[in-house]
């Protein structure tokens, strides 16, 4: 049986009085590639913050790999083996892509080895951009170097949040196979996306959230079937998934 | 001709020394948004104990080096203490204590060494002719040292993986912190840097100006004049309009009048914010350019 790499147990957060995260519970097996969808201000990005540690939890736990990181800095539990990527890009725009990715190994090098940047360079396509200035690079490309850096650490999880942000379909589609060979070199995914097609053929299962909490859980086919989300959700936004 | 030569050799000198401590303030304040007005008195202390230390054993570079060492501990001290402290507090309040160890230095040197002026010697008595301008060896140890040092920090920051990291830090703290960097500890770094250049500034220009408790204030507002005419938080920046300001003080001193000195600077500052509000380097707050 794999291993529980990530187990979520009743997360809540509120600001002021919204309950932006409201009791979400959910584990994520070693190798999955779990999706997290709802519409706008479902608290997506504050259940990944709350998860990574730049924000603090109301309530609830967050055990990654075995641990209870509650307590831990973000930093912290990047050193333990959890990565992720944001909405805004993160990459040092001044910086180049070389650097970027030496940069984001640095407090990790007793992990990787000093060939991981030729590794990264290769699994997600940034062969010939390594001397650019990161700032400069066309959005997938950013993004995709976003993605490099979070794997430079090793991770054995990785929270994408909406990476298909900004692109254009071919390089959805194109996202979606590298998002597939990142996850066959052993890293179990957690992907925040709209793109209902992306995340229907990427995700072995999907939580979807309304309002801080969750709405269903299951297979992208049982949650596609499920009532109440083609109300909240699938309805709304009109995508075919 | 000698004129110019004397004017430009005065104006170089007097900007290595404003680029120094703006660099270390620019690093800061890239890194943490922190204006270390503090600087100031940090090179006012690099001068007392380069005058202590040098006096006690003979030695001007001794001296200058345990200041350096010794500010940089200061700098350490100080973070830790007060503004890592306040990492939390709006930046009204992170003013108000760089304000506030000023008078806490300038009190401290009050008691411990007086009032009274201090004199150093020269590391290099005598001076040299070049194109008919008398320059002293100590004005060129200063401009050879703040440029080793400009050198030194630039390959520090691009070529080492500890560099990168502070630079990393000071364009995105989110990022930084999401690739397992500790944002607290790279700016403990930068800080330490900080004061450490201000400690050498001070240990650099006290055979010129002497040691007396507010010998920094005028250092402490023309570096601030320098990272916002060369845009907040942008260290290549603050190394050019150091010496730029330098050069505007002297030549308006020589050429205009000596009265105004201390105004040109201000008036280049208003007039290059008319034409570029964002400084001359910086679009927002950026640490290396």
């Amino acid at each position: 049986m794999p291993e529980t790499v990530l187990s979520v147990d009743g997360l809540s957060r509120s600001f002021g009085g919204v309950r932006a995260v409201d009791g979400i519970s959910f584990d994520v097996a070693e190798g999955e590639i779990m999706g997290v969808i709802g519409p706008n201000g479902a608290g997506k990005s504050t259940l990944f913050s709350l998860i990574a540690g730049s924000d603090r939890q109301d309530a609830g736990t967050v055990t990654v790999l075995g641990s209870r990181v509650d307590r831990f800095t973000p930093s912290r539990r990047s050193r333990l083996g959890l990565a992720r990527t944001f909405q805004s890009s993160q990459v040092f725009g001044d910086s180049t892509v070389a650097d970027n990715l030496a940069i984001a190994q640095v407090a990790h090098r007793t992990r990787t080895g000093p060939g991981r940047v030729a590794e990264m360079l290769d699994l997600l396509d940034l062969r010939g951009r390594e001397n650019r200035r990161a700032g400069l690079l066309p959005v997938y490309e950013q993004q995709r170097l976003a993605i490099a850096m979070a794997l430079m650490s090793g991770p054995r999880l990785l929270l994408l949040d909406e990476p298909s942000g900004g692109l254009v379909e071919q390089e959805v589609a194109d996202l979606g196979a590298l998002l597939r060979r990142v996850n066959a070199t052993g890293v179990t995914l957690v992907v925040i996306d709209h793109k209902m097609r992306l995340m229907t053929s990427l995700c072995d299962r999907i939580l979807v959230m309304a309002s801080g909490a969750p709405l269903a859980l299951g297979t992208p086919a049982e949650v596609t079937a499920d009532a109440a989300v083609r109300a909240a959700y699938l309805g709304e936004r009109g995508e075919p998934a | 001709m000698e004129l110019f030569t004397q004017t430009l050799a005065n104006g170089v000198m007097l900007g290595s020394i404003y680029a120094l401590v703006a660099a270390g303030l620019a690093l800061v304040f890239g890194v943490m948004d922190i204006p270390q007005f503090a600087f100031g008195a940090h090179a006012m202390i690099g001068g007392y104990l380069t005058w202590w230390v040098g006096g006690e054993t003979g030695s001007y570079w001794l001296g200058l080096l345990v200041a350096v060492a010794a500010l940089a501990a200061l700098g350490v001290i100080t973070h830790a203490a007060v503004f890592d402290q306040l990492r939390k507090a709006p930046s009204e309040t992170l003013f108000i204590a760089a304000f506030g160890l000023v008078m806490v230095l300038q009190g401290a040197a009050q008691v411990i060494w007086g009032p009274d002026p201090r004199s150093v010697e020269e590391a290099v008595p005598g001076s040299i002719t070049i194109a008919g301008a008398t320059i002293t060896y100590q004005r060129l140890i200063i401009i050879g040292v703040a440029v080793a040092l400009f050198v030194g920090l630039h390959l520090f920051l691009t070529r080492t993986l500890t560099g990168l990291s502070v630079r990393a830090a000071a364009q995105s703290r989110t990022g930084a912190q999401a690739v397992g960097l500790r944002p607290r500890a790279v700016g403990l770094l930068a800080m330490a840097i900080g004061s450490a250049l201000a400690g050498l500034a001070g240990a650099l220009l006290v055979p010129i100006s002497q040691a007396y408790p507010t010998v920094g204030d005028p250092l402490a507002i023309k570096a601030f004049v320098v990272i916002v005419l060369a845009g907040m938080g942008s260290v290549n920046g603050a190394v050019v309009g150091g010496i730029v300001l330098g050069a505007v003080e002297a030549f308006g001193a020589a050429y205009l009048s000596l009265e105004w000195r201390d105004a040109y600077p201000v008036l280049l500052l208003i007039l290059v914010l008319v034409v570029r509000p964002q400084g001359l380097f910086g679009k927002e707050a950026v640490a290396w350019r």
